[in-house]
């Protein structure tokens, strides 16, 4: 498995040197086809709240992001993304890699996809359980959508009519980036009770520990019936949010040094998704089991089982005006521990405990939209609105204006990271 | 005499002119194709002039149950805020269509309610009745009335009457037609409501061969909402007709995995 990466990234290397060569070779086969497209964005955060380490108030990023692609009919595929990210305050940011780079093969009902590729474990139109293993650059922890991070691995499927079997295998060192330092989203301790008062501490580093360096498997058997749809799926690895301790260096110099120890335990989830429709309504759900692992309340790395489940719908709305057109998607979910125990706000696998979900969108007119991302988590008394503006009005470029604001009980996610409400403004163009 | 010359005029009317199911039957060979892809750029215009414009990729196949029903897959590909959303239908005689959708920031297609004939199609003006009935018009849901003769945007066409039978479920009441005389293709459509309102206008331009097979098609058309001012133009490119499909594309592991 340890080599796995390197045989890929070998296999990819022919196949991408094969696919230029041979494009050069067959010009006159119309069979062969390029296309290259790319699109810069600009992104600049405003937080009006002061952080309690007194973190930086403004965030601003650029980004190209270039994808290229070779076919060869509907059989072989070669497709690669490159992505360049300056940010002047965080210099991990400053990177440029290749975010995706693989081959594919189709051949009647068999398709096999090999190299570094972006994965969505989740199949559900809202949020799933089988989503906690998605990797991502957590840099921000609600704006995770442009941050999905490539992994090496395969993906093979068969489908017959309509069931489909999927299985994908993923190296073991791809995880998420993480920001533990200078980061809103982490809260590193600042001060410590010491005899005779307080003291400040001195963050020296974090180490991070596996019980078992585990591959990413997953399967999924997927089928209709009648006109429900029915989807089986399993994941093991390693749990890409790792557990967190504290370890102090030694206690007799000031400040404290500490280290983060940072713990990747095994994970297990098995989910079963159901979709459906009634009259314009799409409707879908999930129960899932995760079986994974905590901190418990002495400090103890314990297990942390839980099932999962979730009813969502959605539904797309025309009018009259015919420029106008609303889409709407509503998601409970609620979770079951197995053990008791409350989870405290940073555990980020425990954002939502009974929670509402509410993704809306309305098109105003051709030039100008607006949306509103909503969550209310009731447990532990949290919530976060999002609304978004979007004009086109100057297209191609798009622009967006939003504002999160999170909010409620310190006990809750939401409320403990209420100092990172913020507004933001983003701006998307084509180069190519 | 003047009865002489009535009834010859009569027969070399009726000798010249098709009946109007000739026309249609002919009409729906010139459409009727095996398999069809191509490119396609539309463009909602609205009343105030807002535009919006999407580019996509159609792959069409006749499906095997021996009637005039296809499968339809569009994949978009730009502007990129929208590229990669596909959605795949099946359709079916006489019953509600099978649609799927896939959304490439969730990386999953779903069955999602089926659409009404009278919804618009990807928010143009083009409904999905006016999509089926473009693809195979459904000849024996009509009665055609022969009108006469016409010529649009320069060339020679028919022009007939289409009134719904009894009991078919349509949102027009009236369709007015003008088939190309010498491709047997729509070169314009007026859609009238139930109570005999105007609702909309089609028109077919720049028809040319595709291919060798002798097939034609329109590479430009043009849908206009006369209540609402609104106007849908598509431009085609790249077309292919029974050139091959692959039946493995009408499935939801495909768009998953394009």
């Amino acid at each position: 498995m340890r080599h796995l990466k390197y045989i890929l990234k070998t296999l990819l290397g022919v196949c991408f040197a094969g696919f230029a060569a041979t494009t050069v070779a067959q010009e006159a086969d119309n069979n062969w086809s390029t296309t290259l497209h790319g699109q810069a964005r600009v992104l600049s955060r405003y937080y009006p709240g002061q952080n309690p380490a007194g973190l930086y108030r403004w965030q601003g990023e650029a980004r190209a992001e270039l994808e290229g692609e070779v076919n060869y009919g509907n059989y072989w595929k070669g497709r690669t993304v490159v992505i360049a990210n300056a940010n002047p305050d965080e210099r991990r940011r400053n990177r440029l890699w290749a975010n995706e780079a693989y081959v594919y093969y189709r051949q009647g009902h068999y398709f096999l996809k090999a190299g570094k590729q972006t994965a969505k474990w989740g199949a559900l139109t809202g949020f799933s359980a089988m989503d906690l293993a998605n990797r991502y650059d957590y840099y921000d922890v609600l704006d995770t959508e442009q941050e999905r991070l490539g992994l090496w691995g395969l993906e093979a499927r068969y489908s017959k009519g309509r069931t489909e079997l999927m299985l994908r295998a993923f190296h073991p060192d791809n995880r998420s980036r993480l920001y533990l330092e200078d980061n809103r989203w982490v809260n590193l301790p600042q001060r410590m009770a010491v005899p005779g008062g307080e003291a400040t501490m001195a963050y020296e580093g974090a180490a991070s520990h596996y019980q078992k360096r585990l591959p990413l498997l997953s399967g999924s058997l997927s089928t209709e019936v009648g006109r429900v749809q029915v989807r089986g799926s399993w994941l093991y690895g390693n749990n890409d949010i790792p557990l967190s301790q504290i370890q102090l260096r030694t206690s007799s110099t000031r400040p404290v040094p500490y280290q983060v120890q940072l713990h990747f335990e095994p994970m297990m989830i098995s989910a079963l998704n159901l979709g459906t429709w009634a009259g314009e309504w799409n409707l879908w759900g999930e129960a899932a089991f995760v079986d994974s692992k905590r901190i418990g309340e002495t400090g103890e790395i314990t297990p942390d089982q839980y099932t999962f489940c979730s009813l969502g719908a959605d539904r797309f709305w025309t009018f009259e005006h015919p420029e106008r057109h609303l889409r709407l998607v509503a998601q409970f979910l609620q979770v079951f521990p197995h053990q008791s125990g409350k989870y405290a706000p940073t555990e980020i696998d425990h954002i939502f405990q009974t929670a509402l979900l509410i993704v809306t969108e309305l098109q105003i007119n051709y030039n100008w939209s607006a949306a509103l991302r909503a969550v209310a988590e009731f447990r532990a008394e949290g919530f976060y609105l999002e609304p978004r503006l979007i004009c086109k009005a100057w297209a191609p470029l798009r622009a967006e204006l939003s504002g999160g604001w999170l909010g409620g009980s310190g006990q809750s996610f939401f409320g403990h990271f209420k100092t990172n409400s913020r507004i933001a403004l983003h701006l998307i163009r084509p180069i190519l | 005499m003047i009865l002489a010359f009535t009834l010859v005029v009569t027969l070399f009317s009726t000798t010249v002119l098709p009946d109007a199911s000739a026309i249609m039957e002919a009409h729906r060979k010139a459409t009727a194709v095996q398999d069809l892809t191509g490119q396609l750029t539309y463009t909602n215009i609205s009343k105030s002039g807002r535009k919006q414009t999407r580019t996509l990729q159609q792959y069409i196949l006749r499906t095997d149950k021996g009637d005039y029903t296809y499968n339809l897959l569009l994949e978009f590909t730009d502007p990129q805020d929208v590229a990669g959303t596909a959605t795949l239908t099946i359709q079916q005689e006489r019953k509600d269509d099978e649609q799927w959708l896939y959304l490439p920031a969730l990386r999953m297609s779903k069955r999602i309610s089926p659409s009404k004939k009278s919804d618009r199609f990807m928010g143009t003006e083009i409904t999905y009745e006016d999509l089926s009935g473009h693809l195979s018009e459904p000849i024996d849901d009509y009665q055609y009335t022969l009108l006469g003769e016409e010529t649009i945007n320069g060339r020679p066409a028919y022009k007939l009457e289409a009134l719904p039978r009894e009991g078919l479920r349509t949102q027009y009441g009236k369709r007015l037609l003008w088939i190309d005389k010498a491709t047997h293709l729509m070169a314009q459509t007026h859609f009238f409501g139930h109570k005999g309102e105007h609702l909309k206008t089609y028109t077919a331009t720049d028809i040319r061969p595709v291919g060798s097979g002798g097939h034609h098609r329109a590479h430009q058309i043009k849908m206009e909402n006369v209540q609402t001012g609104n106007t849908t133009k598509v431009q085609y490119s790249g077309f292919a007709i029974n050139a091959g499909v692959d039946a493995a594309m009408f499935s939801t592991t495909w768009m998953e995995t394009r």
